[in-house]
């Protein structure tokens, strides 16, 4: 006996806004759960907890607001608006600085082999310097793997801002790559520090 | 991967730093890409959202009105209907604020002092529910 096909995300909408079916949401729920949980604990600089926090919040408020979706954009797309809403909000709520030198994200919760763990802690030092609206511009597009459109979209800014963010964002970090490849004694430390963490 | 810091506008620097555009481009996709390849495994995470899910109301159809919408629009339309009517009748032809005015100015209380109260009352009335309603 084979399963039926597996709905897609905009027939599952359409049955929570006809019906309030709450198993065709909570297919949607466990649908993206995954992608929009990593994508806030990467928003969040690995804090689990509040990663989680937000992305109940946004599934609430994704269930409360299901039927102003437009299926102009994808369901996923909508939940990063949502959730990018959300964080922001939390973030004014709590006037914390989340993106600091000391709330690295935890490298060990991937898998990850030294080499990727040190390309993953020079671009985590580069991104430090960034405003924040460069670097939820760089995270929409890069780890979200948004296009310009829908991360404009998500972050409620015109294209054209959007990519001013992308660019300046990506000069800065190089620069900032150059400055810490040029020097030696850093260069040797960070390898220590990847060595050590990979043991 | 090596980044060159210096770039001025030679040839050769331009081709260096589209080099090392290329390159943090490269590094930043390969990161992103191993950043979604991880799978975070549910552990309750839906049943918890569901949890939730089932205390809420059903979510509103597009264009919908929510179940608090049809007492406030009552409320503003009988709070209003109300002023109408208080101010035909107090306003003694159309004159209702100038009376109230002169009334009110040799402290004697009318049927257009009243009029004019009973129009105030009714305009909180609606004000309070207009900002109550706008979430």
């Amino acid at each position: 006996m084979t399963s039926p096909p597996a709905q897609s995300d905009n027939e599952l909408i359409a049955r929570v806004v006809a019906r309030a079916d709450q198993f065709a949401f909570s297919e949607l729920v466990k649908r993206h759960q995954s992608t929009l949980r990593a994508s806030l604990r990467k928003m969040t600089n690995g804090h689990t907890e509040l990663a989680d926090d937000i992305a109940q919040e946004t599934f609430i408020l994704a269930w409360k607001n299901i039927g102003k979706f437009r299926y102009e954009a994808k369901f996923s797309t909508w939940l990063y608006r949502i959730a990018f809403n959300a964080w922001q909000s939390d973030v004014r709520r709590k006037s914390e600085v989340l993106m600091d030198e000391e709330s690295m994200p935890e490298l060990g919760s991937v898998d990850s082999d030294a080499s990727q763990v040190g390309t993953r802690r020079d671009l985590e030092r580069a991104m430090v310097g960034l405003s924040d609206a460069e670097r939820a511009a760089i995270h929409q597009c890069f780890y979200n793997d948004l296009s310009h459109d829908e991360a404009a979209y998500v972050l409620n800014m015109p294209l054209g801002t959007l990519k001013t963010h992308v660019l300046r964002a990506k000069e800065k970090m190089r620069q900032h790559l150059a400055e810490y490849s040029a020097e030696p004694n850093l260069k040797t430390r960070n390898a220590r520090e990847t060595a050590e963490e990979s043991r | 991967m090596t980044f060159n810091h210096q770039f001025d506008n030679s040839p050769n620097d331009q081709v260096q730093q589209i080099g090392a555009d290329q390159a943090l481009e490269a590094m930043l996709r390969a990161d992103a890409a191993q950043w979604r390849a991880t799978h975070i495994h549910n552990d309750g995470f839906s049943d918890a959202v569901m949890q939730r899910v089932t205390q809420l109301p059903a979510p509103l159809a597009a264009g919908g009105i929510s179940k608090f919408a049809t007492p406030r629009i009552l409320i503003v339309a009988v709070a209003a209907a109300t002023a109408a009517g208080v101010a035909i009748v107090g306003s003694n032809g159309g004159n209702l604020l100038i009376d109230a005015v002169m009334d009110l100015a040799t402290f004697t209380i009318t049927p257009a002092v009243l009029a004019l109260g009973g129009m105030l009352l009714a305009a909180s009335v609606v004000a309070i529910v207009a900002v109550t309603t706008e979430k």
